[in-house]
């Protein structure tokens, strides 16, 4: 007969040597982490706002959505969306880009500093203080690190925003639609922990979903290349 | 006297009062009919065995902390089950207890004989078979020596604590230092690591020797364990009026090592889930 369990294992099920929550046995639910997989993805969209701002971020992320449609791509301003462009899709994203072209060199620098071969660098490169690049790099990679902070809920939402402005985002009519403007405006408020929620859902199922169909290498290089380019911290 | 002399000799007589009951014990003649030949050796080893850990690690205060006295104590939690799981079945268990070791050092001599068909002219492989047969034929002949592929008592630590009544033991006290013993994370992560703080390093862990606080209350719960063992072998053979038990008798005396224990120091000490200080 069963042992029956109590308390934290109340509800699991052995299955072999193992015994795992509903969570592993009933619902198939497939795991993607913040810190591996989504945090590169959405690193260009974290130095957007770091650097223009999160108003003007979101504008620049919204600009890249577009320019991705034009060539044909999923408006989702992804590491490996653009990490799966040819050179004349970079060179036909330029183009798109137009007057926002600059703001988005300046943003991405520090991301290519690390991940020189990354198609981006066809957006052209401008001159690189490759110190100054790998410390914005490191402050930006510390602040989206925590999936609940703003800066991660806000890289997130400006993925959001693009789908969403870019007719790519399918809602009922009668779902709450996020007020992404309150992650922001209103951290502690109740709107801005229904976007936080909204925004981090999407972008796992977005990632998630992108991993299943796409394959890409991008995420775990630029983590490796994070690693070569900088030294470890350790407290004296 | 200094603070280290006086520790110098809380260690001292503290081992004295191990090796006083060990010896009492050794002395003692015990009346049970199963107690002779391989069962009296079996205890005996295992009782010397308790001793011996509980003195190298009072010789040695410098690893009264996290890194090394679990090894020590979850090996004398193991002894000790193993002590009173065979105490159930005396003649049966001691037997089985001493073949297994018999079949492994068989197993041993079938490694080594591969080993010196592919260097036949290794001298030091031919003398470590010679000095295993002849540990072997101390015991039996080789021809009465089977070797058993699964554990010597055919049950899990676990499940001899359950038959020997104290789970609680096991759940509690040897798995705790198991994590030690086996390097698992839950151990190697508090212990040997330090993070990084470089986010894009993803906060990785580095290699370090954290230092672990120095807490003569291991050297409490290697007293603990050899007086269970101790009591144990009393119950099972009557053997009355031996010396203080060393649990005690560290309670007594730590306070000359390290001034005065208060009450609730002590009761906080003794606090367990997984050993009944009876």
């Amino acid at each position: 007969m069963a042992k029956k369990r109590g308390g934290v294992l109340e509800d699991h099920k052995r299955v072999g040597n193992r015994l795992k929550s509903p969570w592993l046995t009933e619902f198939n639910f497939q795991f993607v982490s913040h810190v591996d997989e989504i945090l590169p993805e959405i690193i260009l969209l974290g130095l957007l706002n770091d650097v223009h701002g999160y108003a003007r971020g979101a504008e620049l992320s919204l600009a890249l959505g577009k320019a991705l449609i034009a060539i044909d791509e999923p408006p989702d301003p992804l590491l490996s969306v653009f990490g799966g462009c040819s050179e004349i899709s970079i060179e036909e994203i330029a183009v798109q880009l137009g007057s926002d072209l600059s703001d988005v060199q300046i943003a991405a620098m520090p991301l290519l500093a690390v991940l020189n071969e990354h198609p981006l660098v066809g957006l052209g490169r401008l001159s690189i203080d490759e110190t100054e690049c790998l410390q914005r790099l490191q402050e930006c990679v510390d602040r989206l690190y925590d999936r609940d902070s703003t800066p991660a809920c806000a890289a997130m939402a400006s993925l959001y925003y693009s789908r969403a402005c870019n007719g790519k985002l399918f809602i009922s009519r009668d779902v709450r639609v996020p007020n992404l403007e309150a992650i922001i405006s209103d951290p502690e408020g109740d709107d801005a922990a229904h976007a936080r929620s909204a925004v981090r859902l999407h972008a796992q199922m977005l990632v998630g979903d992108r991993r299943e169909k796409r394959p890409t290498e991008w995420p775990s290089l630029f983590w490796h290349r994070c690693y070569l380019a900088s030294d470890c911290d350790v407290e004296p | 006297m200094s603070d280290i002399d006086q520790l110098r000799h809380f260690i001292r007589i503290y081992i004295d009062n191990v090796v006083e009951g060990l010896e009492f014990r050794t002395k003692e003649k015990v009346r049970q009919p199963w107690y002779s030949g391989e069962v009296s050796s079996v205890l005996n080893g295992l009782l010397g065995r308790q001793a011996t850990l509980t003195i190298k690690l009072a010789q040695s205060p410098t690893n009264w902390d996290g890194h090394l006295a679990p090894l020590i104590l979850r090996s004398m939690i193991d002894c000790h089950i193993t002590f009173e799981w065979i105490l159930q079945n005396p003649k049966v268990r001691a037997e089985e207890y001493i073949g297994y070791a018999l079949g492994q050092a068989k197993l041993s001599i079938a490694h080594l004989e591969e080993k010196l068909h592919e260097t036949p002219d290794d001298d030091r492989i031919k003398s470590m078979i010679d000095i295993k047969q002849s540990w072997i034929a101390h015991h039996r002949l080789m021809n009465f020596v089977e070797v058993n592929l699964g554990s010597w008592s055919g049950a899990s630590v676990r499940k001899m604590a359950q038959e020997i009544g104290d789970e609680d033991f096991y759940k509690f006290s040897f798995t705790p230092f198991s994590r030690c013993v086996h390097n698992m994370w839950e151990h190697v992560h508090l212990y040997n690591t330090v993070a990084c703080r470089n986010p894009l390093h993803k906060f990785h862990e580095l290699p370090a020797m954290v230092d672990a606080p120095l807490d003569p209350d291991y050297l409490y719960r290697s007293a603990k364990y050899v007086s269970m063992s101790y009591r144990a072998y009393d119950r099972a053979t009557h053997v009355t009026g031996a010396p203080q038990m060393p649990r005690d008798f560290f309670w007594d005396h730590i306070d000359e090592a390290f001034g005065p224990i208060s009450h609730e120091d002590r009761t906080a000490a003794e606090y367990d889930l997984g050993a009944p200080d009876t």
